[in-house]
């Protein structure tokens, strides 16, 4: 057993040896001047108190935190540069689904005005005095009814095609004079498709499908402004695509080089924890949380100030002649965007963390 | 506690560091390892806290067969193992008080407990006094100190010392050794890598001599005494 005799003043120790060789006595007599002012604690006695208080083991993620917080204050100017990196890729990508969101609702807007008309031949009987339909008419009006992409049909008589035309004429409308009589307009069903459904692709197989119709003259739909249209947003959208992936990917690599540096300067620190018994999962924690956390906060900011540069431009735009039409009901991403966005951001900060980790764990 | 059997050791090319060493170790024991520098006293405590593994040979450190351990039995392991260096290996960013609490921080003890205990522990090795200060405001001895407060704080059942006071004076040294022989007295096997034949010889407990990777010499009693 250890025996310590303390001098008040001098602080003489002597230690008559320890345990030492199993079965051993006493082994030797040790003297040193040791620096301390009070009787020191015993060990023995210290970690019976560890035992005798029997807390249970807490605080690890809270610990976890910590350990990450003081990462991040310890490198606030290259955590600074990734978050901003990151807000600018979420700012781009706000703005760019604001645009896709509201350049998609003019769109949908524009499609509903088309219609499917298919003009029926002069033959069917019945239509061309009173306006109503006939059977044959009714049963292809009931088919067309029947295709689930189809949400209306309309028939519209000769005379009523006669009346349309004539308001559409207006002052010129005298033009027309003596056409009550010999009415050379097709009476027609007109077909609306439901908004979601109304793609180019669906107008196409409308008409291939009805255009041999025995009851059909003629299928006609404006093919060529369709075609127009879907082109340029799927260029818009290809083209968002490809920015939004340029975004995430330098986003990705700035925060793993971000977290790398991390790594190297804390390399010593991490050789210590792995020689007091941290786990893998202990030490990489921290960079982890580091690596979401510069994520989030980027994300955060870049929502911030595309809100703010939303804000900014939409009075102006709404002023403009020609965006009038589509910026008057711009609305700004909703709530569960900004969700997704935000998980993605953070998500992205992991990426970027599990490859700085796996990087930095090769060497 | 520890149990080598014919334990090779092979730096590649062909460089052998340890030859066919035998070795057991009781609970409670405290031995030295002796020799000179290059003799594989380092490579020989490394292997027991699994920071080598053996090119050949079995090693068994509190029940564990290193040569099959993984990272999480590694991590258990040293867990159970308290480790002190010459270069002490201080966390330079964080208070002394941090350093010694840092054993506790990764086995998930709450801050405030193991604040309480690091406390504790700095008056132990009579440092109670510097705890808000950092490792390079210490002298040699005082950071020694908090290595191994650092090894002690979480009771550990084997403290591995590799030329603890290889860098300290002959007064650091003795209280080094009082702090290692009292943790012993409370049950803790110390094994200790020294080249200082002085405080072998007057502590006069089990030496193991090793000589170009083998091990030449055990003895009980190096000074003689009883």
């Amino acid at each position: 057993m250890v025996e310590n005799r303390y001098s008040k003043n001098d602080r003489i120790v002597e230690i008559s040896g320890g345990r030492g060789h199993s079965g051993g006595s006493a082994a030797s007599t040790l003297v040193a001047s040791v620096q301390v002012d009070q009787p020191r604690v015993r060990l023995e006695t210290l970690w019976q108190e560890r035992v005798m208080s029997g807390q249970p083991a807490s605080g690890q993620g809270l610990a976890l935190v910590r350990h990450a917080w003081r990462n991040i204050s310890q490198s606030i100017l290259t955590t600074g540069i990734t978050v901003l990196t990151v807000a600018t890729a979420v700012l781009l990508l706000t703005l760019i689904l604001v645009l896709l969101q509201n350049l998609r609702g003019s769109l949908t807007g524009v499609r509903e005005e088309y219609l499917v008309s298919i003009f029926l031949k002069e033959s069917i009987p019945s239509e061309a005095s009173v306006g109503s339909q006939s059977d044959d008419v009714q049963n292809l009006s009931a088919e067309l009814n029947a295709h689930s992409e189809v949400s209306k049909v309309t028939f519209r008589s000769k005379q009523q095609a006669l009346r349309d035309f004539r308001s559409q004429l207006g002052p010129r409308a005298g033009l027309l004079e003596g056409l009550d009589q010999k009415n050379p307009l097709p009476a027609s069903l007109e077909v609306r498709l439901r908004p979601e459904m109304a793609s180019e692709e669906q107008f196409a197989k409308l008409v291939t499908r009805y255009r041999g119709h025995p009851l059909v003259e003629e299928v006609q739909y404006s093919e060529h402004s369709l075609r127009q249209i879907g082109s340029a947003l799927r260029l818009f959208e290809n083209v968002a695509l490809g920015l939004v992936l340029i975004g995430v990917l330098s986003s990705i690599f700035l925060i793993a080089t971000t977290i790398t540096l991390a790594l190297y300067a804390h390399r010593e620190e991490i050789e210590i924890m792995r020689l007091v018994g941290a786990t893998h999962s202990r030490i990489r924690a921290p960079y982890l949380i580091e690596g979401i956390f510069e994520g989030l906060l980027g994300g955060a900011l870049g929502l911030l100030c595309s809100g703010g540069v939303y804000s900014g431009i939409q009075g102006p735009l709404a002023q403009s002649e020609v965006l009038r039409g589509v910026v008057q009901n711009m609305d700004f991403i909703g709530p569960l965007t900004i969700i997704t966005i935000l998980s993605g951001a953070a998500i992205v900060g992991a990426l970027g963390s599990v490859l700085a980790v796996h990087r930095f764990s090769r060497f | 506690m520890i149990n080598l059997a014919a334990v090779q050791k092979v730096y590649p090319p062909d460089q052998v560091a340890l030859r066919s060493v035998d070795l057991r170790i009781g609970d409670g024991d405290f031995v030295f390892v002796a020799g000179a520098s290059g003799a594989g006293k380092s490579t020989l405590l490394r292997l027991l806290f699994a920071a080598e593994r053996a090119s050949s040979g079995q090693v068994i450190v509190g029940g564990r067969n290193l040569a099959s351990i993984d990272s999480n039995g590694i991590a258990a392991l040293r867990r159970e193992i308290g480790v002190v260096f010459q270069d002490f290996k201080l966390l330079p960013r964080r208070s002394v008080i941090d350093n010694v609490a840092f054993g506790l921080e990764v086995q998930g003890v709450a801050r405030r407990e193991r604040l309480v205990m690091a406390r504790k522990m700095l008056a132990a090795v009579g440092l109670e006094d510097r705890a808000a200060a950092l490792p390079q405001m210490l002298s040699g001895g005082e950071q020694q100190r908090v290595a191994i407060a650092r090894a002690l704080i979480h009771r550990p059942k084997l403290i591995i010392a590799d030329e603890p006071t290889g860098n300290l004076d002959v007064a650091m040294t003795n209280t080094v050794f009082e702090l290692l022989l009292e943790a012993n007295a409370a049950g803790v096997t110390v094994l200790v890598a020294s080249h200082n034949l002085s405080i072998i010889e007057e502590l006069n407990l089990r030496t193991v001599v090793l000589d170009r990777g083998k091990i030449i010499g055990d003895f009980e009693r190096p000074g003689g005494r009883e």
